[in-house]
């Protein structure tokens, strides 16, 4: 579903993501791991066409991003570390904007919208213009609006941050239930007690350079994820 | 204490020059034309208030009533100073986003409003001084000078700020407090907004005529002012007479307002900072959603936030407003037209005051600077357009698209009101028609192109991108640059072989193919611009 080949990107000389490899297949959960500054969102921003990277290529159900970017973020859908959205716009307009972006049919925007919307105890407030949502409610608003078209790659950007923790179960009950419908999530996040239970695959980026990624048997073995990724930050310091 | 006084004074002046704080990245050209820039406002400003009382210096003094001169002054200060700070002061004390932070710190609630009230206080005397220094000037160059009333003017005009910040506060809680209960604030700051503004072109109009009847009635004014306001009466008569006693009463009038808006503001600091301004909340219920197209959605999506934004709309869309009352304006002063078409006709130039309106309609329209901040006014939300399945040429063509509808309605509507009032040809109705909304097509599609090459994405207040981009001044600066040489061509030039019909349709062929030039670089280089935004 995702492959990344040899990506790198430089900003002003300095190598942000250097020659990262990723390949991520659907029904599968990779968690994303790297400390402040690693180059997790600027990978993230390349795979989703937001960034422009220097070289290497990234591939989203066997289309590049950099040639059919239009049918690649069909595909995708990604919400960004911080929910920064259309604050003029009321809550339910955003959806309908991007339900309409999506060419999403009226009566199925309308179920899922509503689907949601409930799920997150977002219903009531959906008249209410964004710039009086709390940081928590823009990130529930902006990961209901990643789930309009059912797209077949979800990437987020610390995800769980500002979710309060019912929100916090049901976006990973919705990972795990998108993941059994064959698409594949790619997720950045600090809380790595999380990735360790959710996910399949992990991968860990340091200073732009990928340094472990596999199954998440194969990365942690018998100790955890966290002894893992400090006993490699350890080595590389 | 300084320390809050500073961080203050920086959030103030970076809200006003945002510029300033970006110096080291500013090439020298930017550089020069933006001291230029200021070296012109504060000129023309000295020079008008110069002027305006180097006319009233003469007629006023001579007939005794020096008084009134420094009277007027002071008058004007505190209005200059009032209008200038009124909403800095709702900014920096109703609304402002770091109290929760200031509080939880281990400072004073007195602290943190004197350390706001200083700064607005500076921003003041800044005003102030627009008025203050021209009006010493004049005085020293024209009438005999004591040290007394030196010294006593210059405590005058240190003090009316003073009284006017004190009103500012009162105002402004009145805003705040209505602003509180409406559902629909913007529309309220709108209607404001263009109060303000009509007063201000009122007055500025009226300067020369103001002046007159100042002079030719200032001494009823004066006994009236004398009677009505005598703080005002006392602050002249101890500057033009050295009155200890003057300044005294007029020191303590000024002073006590602003002591008590201070003693209020502090007893209730904390209930002010912590008051919850949200409107009665909107309940959604569920109704069916109307489905558009991709384009559709892009352009009420910027439609919407064009009409959701009072600063957006003063600053971009007067010339839509300009010209609908000039449409108005014109019908009932038809006798003006024929007297401009008269004094063209004298220099050898024969114009239709059909023609004129269309030239007119089309130069007003040139005002219009709405697509100019709509690139940089993405800022944060970059993200949602570049990552959703749109081509950036249909995202920069909603803006444009945004700024024809809001711009074009206005248009039209002015041709028809022009059309009923003027006899026109079918030819010059159908030109009174096109010629400002292809124009207007020419210059939304100029202020995205012109935003893509000077965006700027790295705001924190909107106001930025509107008011103080690059982009808005180059644009209006573009259309001018369009319309000025053909103005100039026809009257110097064309008018000795084609009429005015037939020049404006040769104008209306170069405006279309200009906007088709810039139609094809959006799609192309536009677009590639648009995608690079951010990435280096």
């Amino acid at each position: 579903m995702l492959k990344i080949e040899h990506l790198t990107k430089t900003y002003g000389g300095k190598k942000a993501v250097d020659d990262l490899s990723l390949t991520i297949n659907g029904g599968e959960i990779c968690a994303f791991i790297g400390h402040n500054g690693a180059g997790k969102t600027t990978t993230i921003k390349s795979v989703c066409g937001i960034l422009q990277f220097d070289a290497g290529e990234i591939y989203i159900d066997g289309m590049s991003i950099r040639t059919q970017p239009l049918e690649c973020k069909r595909r995708i859908a990604y919400i960004p570390d911080n929910p920064d959205l259309y604050e003029f716009m009321p809550g339910i307009k955003y959806l309908n904007f991007i339900a309409d972006v999506f060419g999403v049919p009226a009566d199925i925007r309308q179920e899922r919208i509503h689907r949601y919307a409930d799920l997150f105890g977002l219903t009531d407030d959906l008249a209410q213009p964004i710039s009086s949502y709390s940081h928590g409610m823009k990130q529930k608003l902006a990961i209901i609006s990643a789930l309009i078209h059912e797209p077949r790659l979800m990437i987020l950007d610390e995800p769980f941050v500002g979710l309060d923790p019912v929100a916090s179960h049901s976006l990973k009950t919705i990972m795990r239930d998108m993941c059994a419908g064959g698409a594949a999530i790619f997720f950045s996040t600090h809380v790595l007690e999380v990735a360790e239970k959710l996910c399949d695959k992990v991968a860990i980026i340091r200073r732009g350079k990928l340094v472990v990624s596999g199954t998440m048997e194969e990365v942690k073995g018998d100790s955890s994820l966290e002894s893992v990724f400090l006993e490699l930050e350890e080595d590389k310091s | 204490m300084m320390s809050l006084i500073k961080i203050n004074l920086r959030a103030l002046f970076s809200q006003m020059f945002p510029h300033a704080r970006r110096a080291k990245k500013r090439s020298p050209v930017v550089a020069v034309l933006i001291a230029l820039l200021v070296v012109y406002v504060v000129g023309a400003l000295f020079m008008m208030f110069g002027t305006m009382f180097y006319q009233l210096s003469g007629p006023l003094f001579q007939t005794g009533f020096g008084w009134f001169y420094f009277a007027l002054a002071g008058i004007l200060v505190f209005a200059f100073c009032f209008v200038g700070s009124v909403f800095a002061v709702q900014a920096q004390i109703f609304s402002a986003r770091d109290n929760d932070l200031l509080l939880s710190l281990p400072l004073r609630p007195s602290s943190i409003l004197l350390s706001r009230i200083v700064a607005l206080l500076m921003l003041d005397y800044l005003f102030a001084a627009f008025i203050a220094v021209p009006v010493f000037v004049v005085w020293l160059v024209t009438q005999p000078v004591n040290a007394a009333g030196v010294v006593f003017y210059i405590v005058a005009m240190l003090v009316i700020p003073l009284t006017s910040l004190a009103v500012a506060s009162f105002f402004a809680w009145l805003v705040a407090l209505i602003t509180s209960r409406l559902r629909n604030k913007n529309i309220f700051t709108l209607i404001l907004s263009l109060l303000f503004f009509a007063v201000y072109i009122w007055f500025f109009s009226n300067i020369q005529k103001n002046i007159q009847t100042l002079i030719l009635n200032s001494t009823r004014i004066a006994e009236d002012l004398k009677n009505a306001l005598f703080p005002v009466y006392h602050l002249g008569n101890a500057i033009a007479s050295g009155s200890a006693l003057s300044m005294l009463i007029f020191v303590i009038c000024a002073v006590a307002p602003f002591v008590l808006a201070v003693m209020v503001l502090s007893a209730n600091f904390i209930k002010i900072a912590t008051a919850n301004r949200g409107v009665a909340k909107i309940k959604y219920t569920r109704k069916a959603l109307k489905v558009s197209s991709v384009r559709a959605a892009f352009v009420f999506k910027e439609l919407r936030h064009f009409i959701s934004s009072p600063i957006y709309i003063m600053n971009t869309w007067l010339g839509s407003l300009f010209m609908v009352v000039g449409a108005v304006f014109l019908g009932f002063k038809r006798d003006m037209l024929l007297e401009i078409t008269g004094q063209l006709a004298g220099f050898g130039v024969t114009v239709s005051p059909a023609a004129l309106i269309i030239a007119g309609l089309t130069a007003v329209s040139a005002l219009n600077i709405v697509s100019a901040p709509s690139v940089s006014l993405e800022g944060k939300n970059l993200w949602i357009a570049r990552s959703l399945p749109v081509r950036s040429f249909d995202i920069l063509l909603a803006k444009a698209l945004m700024h024809i509808l809001v711009c074009g309605a206005p248009a039209v509507l002015s041709a028809l009101i022009c059309a009923v009032f003027f006899r026109v040809t079918v030819l010059q109705f159908i030109l009174m028609l096109c010629l400002p909304l292809l124009f207007t097509v020419f210059t939304a599609l100029l202020g995205v192109a012109i935003n893509l090459l000077f965006p700027r994405l790295d705001w924190i207040n909107e106001v930025q991108p509107i008011k103080q981009g690059l982009a808005t001044i180059l644009t209006m600066a573009g259309a001018a640059a369009v319309i000025l040489p053909l103005g100039l061509l026809y009257i110097f030039l064309l008018s000795r072989f084609m009429d005015a019909e037939t020049f404006l349709l040769l104008c209306a062929g170069l405006i279309i193919l200009l906007s088709a030039l810039l139609t094809a670089y959006l799609e192309k280089g536009g677009s590639r611009r648009f995608e690079a935004l951010g990435s280096d």
